[in-house]
């Protein structure tokens, strides 16, 4: 032994090796194990090396690539020296990820007689090292992500804005032309078509809101009854003139459907309408063609439906970039328009709109020749009910002057402008009418009348000394015939469903608001006098 | 000025003429603005604190203009009135300065209606 060890224990290397972290190992040259340290023992759980002295790592079976174990290790045996290789070894069930050296052992005449190996448990490094390589390439995909959506986010400004200028555009040069004009009437319907341009202009600002709504499953359609012929009107008054400036001419196919109510979400439709002609005229070259078609139709289930197209013989569109004409933010380049306008979001917003009032927004086209979007929804005939109230609600309004005359009525309000404002309208249609200024001096005329002198009161609220709630409670408590049937009818400047309860409660039969309109008038009373 | 000019941009005179058939009584109703105390009375209660006198004056005030089709001053003095009934009187003092601006110009157009 050398001199230096002269003063350590002969087990000096043994205490050494036992007291390492790392695992040790030592083989005969049939690959059997003829010792291992105590880190071994721990890691694989034995409580002492007689478990695995004279085995072979296939018959403890912990190795999940025996070959390649049993392969690398008879390199060892022809003499290769082999450092921190990575491997996988099964301890307890679950499979732990080393790294391992091995060396050849010589005896004194330099055969090999066995092999010596160590290694050591990298499973959590290697967990951790795998997780750090997973949230690198998540962030890098992030980062992907978000380069492409500041891109996208970029494109979509630069066009919104130039979206909102084709509106401003129709609004000035209305505005100009209005201007211009010495006839009052002709200013004033270039006043109503700058309105319309107006909320055109908002509706973009509101698609950009929507686009967020709809991506987020938040959209709901809002069906009214609608009169056809004033959405078709509406929308053109917005389109006509953008189509007379680029002297394109507009040919219509509607049913004689303009006088139909149908109970539709009006705004959405309208949106609808105004993108698809907007994307015509914008595509369609000068004194070319736009045709819009709207018929009665059937849906497949036997449904009763609208069909719409809007048609133009503008550039048209390519077989490919049709397949992703509605995905939002898309649009085709190279096209005779050299300059590519809207937000990209317009044929989006329209197809879920569609989807949403039932229907499918579809498109067919040839390049150089034009194209066709088109879809049907099912419409709500069962609103023949609300076409007749409507229908009636405009029959009455027409015929009330005459079913109000010589009626009498007691007006009771206190501003002298009301009510004079107030007894002309009455006596106009022929009420005959005596008005009082508060409660108190309406009470003491309807105490000093005949039982049923006045078909209908009709009374202010807001009253000084006596308001109109507190008088139609003592009118109803009084002793006379009529006391309790006389219609009372409240007149307010606003009729919220307080106003309307308070004013129930007190006794009176309905509510107006001010100005009086004659139509409605006429049916509160009539409502009144069949109570 | 006319009528039409008066109106415009306070009201809508189509309407009113439903309403009222003859010019002259429109002109004369919208003349006896000028002899309403109620602005003067509201500005007064709202300088005074006085909620209620404030909320009936601006009530009114809305009515009539209602009745006159004067939407556009409407408009203005809604916002009032809705403060001054739920007793928001800081509320309603910010808002009432657009609805002054307003009525200033409404007697000043009737200034000018009446010459």
């Amino acid at each position: 032994m050398d001199e230096r060890y002269q003063n350590f224990p002969k087990d000096l290397f043994y205490q050494i090796i036992n007291n390492t972290q790392e695992c040790h190992f030592w083989k005969d040259k049939n690959r059997r194990f003829i010792g291992v340290n105590q880190a071994f023992l721990n890691f694989y759980g034995f409580e002492s090396e007689d478990v695995l002295l004279g085995k072979t790592d296939e018959e403890m079976g912990w190795h999940p690539d025996p070959d390649g174990y049993r392969i690398a290790e008879e390199r060892v045996l022809e003499g290769e020296d082999t450092y921190m290789v990575p491997g996988r070894c099964v301890v307890r069930g679950e499979v732990h990820e080393i790294y391992a050296s091995k060396h050849p052992i010589y005896d004194e005449q330099g055969e090999i007689v066995g092999l010596y190996g160590s290694f050591i448990d990298a499973t959590d490094e290697m967990r951790l090292a795998r997780q750090v390589n997973q949230l690198n390439l998540d962030l890098e995909h992030a980062l992907v992500e978000a380069r492409k959506s500041n891109k996208i986010l970029g494109n979509f400004l630069s066009r919104a804005s130039h979206e909102i200028r084709t509106p401003l555009h129709a609004i000035i040069g209305l505005s100009e032309i209005g201007l211009r004009s010495n006839n009052p009437k002709i200013a004033l319907d270039y006043m109503e078509k700058i309105a319309s341009s107006g909320h055109y202009l908002l509706n973009i600002i509101n698609d950009i809101l929507d686009i967020n709504k709809i991506e987020s499953g938040n959209m709901i359609q809002n069906p009214t009854p609608t009169k056809l012929g004033a959405l078709f009107q509406e929308v053109e008054d917005i389109v006509l003139p953008l189509m007379s400036q680029k002297q394109l001419a507009y040919i219509t196919e509607v049913d004689d459907i303009g006088h139909c109510y149908v109970n539709v979400d009006k705004k959405r439709l309208t949106e609808v309408l105004l993108n698809l002609f907007g994307n015509a005229i914008k595509y369609t070259p000068e004194g070319g063609e736009i045709r819009f078609v709207c018929r009665r139709s059937e849906l497949s289930d036997g449904v009763k439906g609208l069909y719409f197209a809007v048609i133009d013989t503008g550039c048209g569109i390519s077989q490919e970039f049709i397949e992703r004409i509605f995905e939002p933010f898309e649009q085709e380049q190279g096209n005779e328009v050299n300059v590519v306008s809207g937000t990209g979001l317009g044929l989006t917003i329209s197809k879920n709109y569609v989807t949403l009032m039932g229907g499918d927004l579809l498109v067919e086209s040839t390049p150089g020749l034009g194209s066709t979007f088109y879809f049907t929804i099912p419409v709500d005939y069962s609103t023949t009910r609300e076409i007749e109230d409507i229908e009636e609600s405009m029959r009455i309004a027409n015929d009330a002057p005459a079913k109000l005359m010589n009626l009498h009525v007691l007006y009771v309000e206190d501003n002298v402008i009301n009510r004079d404002i107030g007894c002309m309208m009455l006596e106009e249609v022929g009420m005959r009418v005596d008005a009082c200024s508060d409660g108190v001096e309406a009470l003491d005329c309807i105490q000093n009348s005949a039982p049923f002198e006045y078909d209908v009161i009709l009374m202010d609220v807001q009253m000084p000394r006596m308001n109109g709630l507190e008088c139609s409670r003592r009118i109803r408590q009084l002793e006379r015939e009529d006391a309790a049937t006389v219609p009372i009818i409240a007149l307010t400047a606003d009729v919220s469903d307080s106003t309307y309860v308070k004013a129930i409660q007190a006794g009176m039969n309905n509510c107006i608001t001010k100005p009086i309109d004659i139509g409605q008038l006429y049916e509160v009373i009539r409502n009144s006098l069949n109570e | 000025m006319t009528l039409d000019d008066f109106y415009d941009g306070l009201g809508d005179l189509r309407i009113m003429r439903r309403h009222i058939s003859s010019t002259d009584a429109i002109r004369r109703f919208v003349l006896m603005i000028r002899e309403d105390e109620h602005f003067d009375r509201l500005e007064d209660a709202m300088d005074a604190g006085d909620v209620e006198t404030a909320f009936q004056c601006a009530h009114t005030i809305k009515g009539m203009c209602q009745n006159l089709c004067l939407y556009n001053v409407t408009e203005v003095v809604i916002p009032v009135v809705e403060a001054l009934r739920t007793g928001d009187i800081t509320l309603a003092k910010q808002s009432f300065e657009t609805f002054e601006e307003t009525y200033k110009e409404l007697l000043w157009r009737l200034d000018q209606l009446d010459g």
